[in-house]
C-alpha cells in the first residue's frame, strides 16, 4: 500500500537536492531521498551496526575496468553510512561486501512522494 | 638445537617435513668476492692491503642491529664448542633427514638496501651463483631462493629468468624494498611477472631492511635502537608489504602470483586480517578495482612461515587465537629460521600447534606454494 509522505518540495531542498530525510510511516522509521529526479526510500539504520543513515551521504557509484582506473557510474546511487562508511546500492539494497539494506518502492505522483512499505506497516 | 634420537616414529615424521626458512651464509666476504667480476673486485679494493685490516670496502653494508646471542654462540664454537651454532646449518647434517630444506640467505638479504644499485645487482648475482654452486647443484634435500636486487626491478626480473631454470630454485627472495616503496608499487611488477612465468613464489623476509644505509625504517614510526626491538616488531614491514600488494591490485593483475612471508611469526594474522577487511568495507571507494575482501586475496595468494613462532604465557592461547581465522591451517608453513638465536626446531613447534594441523603446516602447504621440482609425493 502506497503511503503519502509529503510533497516533492519538502524533500528536494538544498543546492544538490541530496539531503536524506527521516520519515515515519505507521510507526516504521525509514529514509527518503532524491537523486536527480528519482526518489528512493530505504531503512533508516545500517544493517552493519545500526548507524543512522539519515545522517549519511548519497554518492554516485564508482567502477573500475582495470587496476588503477576509476569511473563514475552515474546510474548507480549509493548511501554511505556515517559510522563506518559501508555503502549500499539504493536500487538493490546490496553492499558489495555482503549485507543488505531494506529498500522500499517509491514514486512521484501529482507532486507528492509515495512510498510502499508493504502490508505490515 | 637438539640432536634427534633415531626413534622410528620420530624419524618418519621428520622425513615428511619441509623447513621453509634456513639461512645460509658465506664463510667470509672473500668467498663471495670470488664470484664478482674483476672490475667490481677492483672497485672493492684489496682486503688487508692497508694497516688495520683496511683496504677494501665491505661487500655487504652492515646491519645496525647485530644479534648479541649469535655472536656469543659463534665465539663459543670457535673456542672448541660443539659447532651447534655455526652459520652453515645444513653442513652439519642435522637437516639431511627432512624432505626439503629451503635456503633463504642471511646477510645476502641486505643486498636490496645497498645504495649503489649497480653494485647491488652484482652482489646478488654473485650470491645467487654462490648459492647454486655451494648448496644446490649437488641436490640432496636442499632448495633455494633467487635473491633479487629490488632497487632495479627490470634487472631483477632478468636475473630471475636466467636462474629459474635450475631445478632447485624454489622461489624468489625479497629482503627489502630497494626503491623505498612497499612491494605493491607498480614498479615491482617485472619481478612478479618473472616469478609467475617461472612458476615461482616470492618470499618477503622480514629484517632484510635493517641495515645502516637502508632507505626504509625496519619498523613503523622510526628506527628502533636495538636488535631486540627489531625482532619484536619484525612483522610490521610484512603487514605493510602485504597490504600494499592487495591495495595496488597486484593479485588482480597477476592471478597466479604466490607470496610467502617469513620472519615475523604468526600471531599478528587475526587482527591484521580483521582490520584489513573492516577498513576496506568502509573505504572501498578508493580501490574500486578490488573485487573481493582483502582477507580473500590473502587466503588465496599468501602463506606465512611460522618462524619465529609466538610464545604466549599460556601456550594453547596461540592455537585459540589462530583458529579465529577460518582456514588458517592452510596458511602456515613451518620454518625453523636456523641458525638464528630465535630459531624454532621441529620439536619446539610441534607441541604448540594442534595435531590435526601437522601435515599441512609441516609439509602440504609448503608443497603447494613453493616450486619443489624434484620432490615427490
Amino acid at each position: 500500500m502506497m503511503s503519502d509522505v509529503g510533497s516533492v518540495d519538502q524533500f528536494r531542498v538544498g543546492a544538490d537536492h541530496q539531503r536524506i530525510f527521516r520519515v515515519s510511516i505507521g510507526g516504521r522509521d525509514l529514509c527518503v531521498a532524491f537523486w536527480g529526479d528519482k526518489v528512493y526510500a530505504f531503512a533508516s539504520t545500517c544493517p552493519h551496526q545500526l548507524g543512522p543513515l539519515w545522517k549519511g551521504r548519497l554518492l554516485p557509484g564508482l567502477e573500475s575496468s582495470s587496476v588503477g582506473s576509476i569511473r563514475k557510474a552515474e546510474q548507480v546511487v549509493l548511501v554511505a553510512c556515517p559510522w563506518h562508511g559501508w555503502e549500499f546500492d539504493l536500487a538493490s539494497g546490496r553492499s558489495i561486501w555482503g549485507g543488505r539494506l531494506k529498500t522500499y518502492p517509491a514514486r512521484l505522483e501529482a507532486g507528492r512522494v509515495l512510498v510502499d512499505v508493504g502490508d505490515s506497516a | 638445537m637438539t640432536a634427534h634420537a633415531p626413534e622410528n616414529g620420530v624419524e618418519q615424521r621428520r622425513t615428511s617435513v619441509i623447513d621453509c626458512c634456513v639461512h645460509h651464509q658465506w664463510a667470509s666476504e672473500h668467498e663471495l668476492r670470488e664470484y664478482l667480476p674483476s672490475g667490481w673486485q677492483e672497485f672493492l679494493g684489496e682486503p688487508g692491503s692497508l694497516p688495520g685490516g683496511l683496504g677494501s670496502r665491505p661487500i655487504e653494508i652492515d646491519s645496525a642491529y647485530a644479534d648479541p646471542l649469535r655472536r656469543a654462540r659463534v665465539a663459543h664454537d670457535a673456542n672448541g664448542g660443539d659447532g651447534a651454532h655455526a652459520s652453515h646449518p645444513t653442513s652439519r647434517g642435522d637437516h639431511d633427514d627432512l624432505a626439503a630444506v629451503i635456503l633463504t640467505f642471511d646477510t645476502g638479504l641486505y643486498a636490496a638496501t645497498h645504495p649503489n644499485p649497480f653494485f647491488a645487482a652484482e652482489i646478488v648475482n654473485a650470491a645467487n651463483r654462490w648459492s647454486l654452486e655451494h648448496w644446490l647443484d649437488d641436490g640432496g634435500n636442499r632448495y633455494g631462493m633467487i635473491l633479487a636486487a629490488t632497487q632495479t626491478p627490470d634487472e631483477a626480473a632478468e636475473e630471475i629468468r636466467r636462474l629459474a631454470t635450475h631445478s632447485r630454485v624454489a622461489g624468489v627472495a625479497l629482503g627489502a624494498s630497494g626503491i623505498g616503496k612497499p612491494f605493491g608499487h607498480p614498479l615491482y611488477l617485472p619481478i612478479y611477472k618473472a616469478a609467475v612465468e617461472a612458476g615461482l613464489p616470492v618470499m618477503i623476509h622480514a629484517q632484510g631492511d635493517r641495515t645502516l644505509d637502508s632507505i626504509n625504517n625496519p619498523t613503523a614510526g622510526g628506527s628502533p635502537m636495538t636488535y631486540g626491538e627489531c625482532n619484536a616488531l619484525a612483522a610490521q614491514p610484512l603487514m605493510t608489504h602485504i597490504t600494499s600488494l592487495i591495495a595496488h591490485g597486484v593479485f588482480e593483475k597477476l592471478r597466479d602470483l604466490r607470496v610467502v612471508v617469513s620472519g615475523g611469526g604468526v600471531a599478528w594474522l587475526p587482527s591484521f586480517l580483521w582490520r584489513l577487511d573492516m577498513d576496506f568495507k568502509g573505504l572501498n571507494r578508493e580501490l574500486p578495482w578490488l573485487k573481493r575482501l582483502p582477507s580473500e586475496y590473502f587466503m588465496d595468494h599468501v602463506k606465512v612461515v611460522t618462524y619465529p613462532l609466538d610464545e604466549p604465557p599460556d601456550p594453547p592461547a596461540l592455537f585459540r587465537l589462530l583458529e579465529t581465522v577460518e582456514g588458517v591451517e592452510d596458511l602456515l608453513c613451518y620454518g625453523s629460521g636456523t641458525p638464528h638465536s630465535n630459531a624454532d626446531e621441529i620439536d619446539d613447534v610441534e607441541p604448540r600447534l594442534p595435531e590435526k594441523w601437522r601435515n599441512r603446516v609441516f609439509s602440504d602447504n609448503a608443497r603447494r606454494v613453493l616450486r619443489l621440482v624434484d620432490l615427490q609425493g
